[in-house]
């Protein structure tokens, strides 16, 4: 019990101190985390869309596929990034191996397929009368686009959450990628890796404590998205 | 559009859905400012004709003309805007009833400055208005079902397609919608398709009638010869007319059928029977059931049960009770002679 008590006044000191290791991993989390959530939603929204939506031969192998994406191991993942950016890999001569960019890669592998798989699920889910409505009425494919979307909204933010829930959350693949160096690719939860190896347990959990923190908030936030979206359902 | 006075032609047309042949026929036209009714029952194949009418659905084979055009690949969806299509369970988005059917008009390129006051005046003619600003949850079957046709006829569409219209709604509701769909497609002098099982809803809608079974058209015409004369057993059956064998009718309604007729079953609408009280009576009811016109009395005659038509009055009287003995008077002039 002293331990986590005192995690979490060392917490509040190394923030309210500004103790300026922190709030830069903390924002190296935040940048990293957040490009690869974005860039994930884009990706794996606009593929399940397809995958929902447009008829082609192979749909189905291709659903299965971002299911079985949904839990692909963060190492696995880390691997053939590395392998692909490796300078004697094939895209070795790019030099992002150990670099922010490698990380965001990594983790959009990881997201990618989660966040199709949930979004294909979600306007899968809506009536086929729907879609048929919204054609009849003469909508063009951006136009059906919007309307669908805003029809599955619910799906697409649970969609996000996920994305963010397991960029944020995985260690493997950024340590393999990103090769955790201090002040550029270290971030909460390779740095946190990093402390416990090395016994600094009380600085580990205040990482932790931040990781937390963080992830509450956004979930926080998307999570009063959805409920206000459902008030209006 | 052309000056044809055809709205819509198919020809040679079969359709496949998930693999499986779900629709097959040579022909079907729409005049211009015609009704008509597709009745079948369920699995026939009546939605499917609908989404390929109104060109949701591809037709594997076959051509389909709107208005004298022939449609293809590239003007479909010009010539999707011509119809409108209100489904079975109203479909509505996620927004409020007005956005709703401004978000359609929209689409279809209507007059910006004019899109609010139009779609306003479409739920005024639907008795919706003070719906606007409610989402569809907040609605009745009935009231989305209203929402539902004041977009369709927001969009003025050329053709108005109709699936199921009052499936989903109770009967105080469907006969004020109906009586108010009856009177806009008339005033508008509308071209229209109307998908439905119930024949009391076609006699209200259309005028002419197309009779679908297993994906094909078995039987088309006006509503008084396809009511009248029933062309097969399974029509005459969907129609809602009693099929009898030669034999039973002989028996029960002492009519004379030919014994050596090609026609072995005879079939009649229950308004060809009448039951007129006497404790001495032939008939006796057996129970009453719901039909297509309303309720019918069913008479057991001869060892044949037979439904008849039966009034309101007569219901409320002891001497139509079950179990009462009734004489059943026959027109034969509604007797049509069948194949089997």
């Amino acid at each position: 019990m002293d331990l986590i008590r005192d995690a979490i006044r060392e917490t509040f000191l190394l923030l309210l101190q500004g103790d300026s290791e922190i709030w830069s991993i903390t924002l190296r989390t935040l940048i990293i985390c957040g490009c690869s959530t974005i860039v994930s939603f884009i990706v794996g929204a606009s593929a399940g869309f397809c995958l929902a939506v447009l008829p082609f031969r192979g749909r189905g192998v291709l659903v299965t596929f971002a299911n079985t994406g949904m839990g692909m191991p963060p190492v696995i993942a880390g691997l053939l990034v590395a392998v692909l950016l490796w300078r004697s890999g094939p895209l070795g001569g790019l030099n992002l191996i150990y670099t922010p960019v490698a990380m965001i890669i990594s983790q959009c592998v990881i997201a990618i397929p989660l966040v199709a798989a949930i979004t294909a699920g979600s306007f899968m889910s809506l009536p086929e009368s729907l879609f048929l409505q919204i054609r009849s009425l003469g909508a063009g494919r951006k136009d059906t686009l919007f309307l669908l979307a805003y029809e599955a909204r619910l799906g697409l933010m649970v969609a996000m959450m996920a994305g963010f829930g397991a960029v944020i959350s995985e260690v493997g693949a950024a340590m393999m990628v990103g090769g955790n160096l201090a002040g550029d690719t270290r971030v909460l939860t390779t740095a946190t890796v990093l402390l416990v190896s090395k016994g600094e347990f009380g600085r580990a959990l205040a990482y932790g404590i931040v990781l937390l923190a963080m992830v509450f908030i956004v979930a926080l936030v998307l999570t009063s998205v959805q409920n206000l979206a459902r008030k209006r359902v | 559009m052309s000056g044809t006075d055809t709205a819509l032609s198919m020809s040679e047309i079969v359709v496949h859905r998930s693999g499986q042949r779900v629709l097959s026929f040579e022909s079907f036209d729409l005049a211009r400012g015609e009704s008509v009714a597709i009745i079948g029952a369920n699995g026939s194949g009546k939605s499917s004709f609908l989404l390929a009418a109104s060109l949701l659905i591809p037709s594997t084979e076959g051509e389909i003309f709107y208005f004298g055009t022939k449609i293809s690949r590239s003007n479909r969806r010009e010539f999707r805007r011509l119809s409108s299509i209100s489904f079975q369970d109203p479909v509505l988005l996620d927004r409020t009833v007005i956005d709703n059917l401004k978000i359609a008009m929209d689409l279809r390129n209507f007059e910006k400055t004019e899109v609010h006051s139009e779609a306003y005046s479409w739920l005024e003619r639907l008795g919706v208005e003070r719906l606007a600003l409610k989402k569809p949850h907040e609605l009745s079957g009935g009231e989305r079902q209203r929402v539902s046709l004041a977009r369709a006829f927001a969009l003025q569409p050329a053709i108005l397609m109709l699936d199921e219209p009052f499936t989903a709604i109770d009967p105080v509701d469907k006969r004020s919608i109906s009586r108010d769909l009856h009177d806009l497609i008339n005033e508008n002098e509308l071209s229209s398709i109307v998908v439905t099982h119930d024949i009391s809803e076609a006699v209200v809608l259309a005028s002419k009638i197309v009779v679908l079974i297993d994906g094909f058209i078995h039987q088309d015409g006006t509503m008084k010869d396809v009511l009248n004369r029933p062309k097969s057993v399974n029509v005459a059956k969907l129609i809602g007319h009693t099929v009898l064998g030669n034999d039973d009718a002989r028996e029960s309604l002492r009519i004379s059928v030919p014994s050596s007729s090609s026609h072995e079953l005879i079939s009649f609408p229950t308004s060809a029977i009448s039951l007129r009280a006497n404790p001495k009576g032939r008939g006796q009811i057996t129970r009453y059931e719901s039909a297509v016109g309303g309720i019918v009395a069913i008479v057991r005659l001869a060892g044949v049960e037979i439904p008849s038509d039966i009034s309101a009055h007569q219901v409320m009287s002891l001497d139509f009770a079950v179990g009462q003995y009734v004489d059943v008077i026959f027109d034969q002039s509604k007797l049509v002679h069948l194949s089997n």
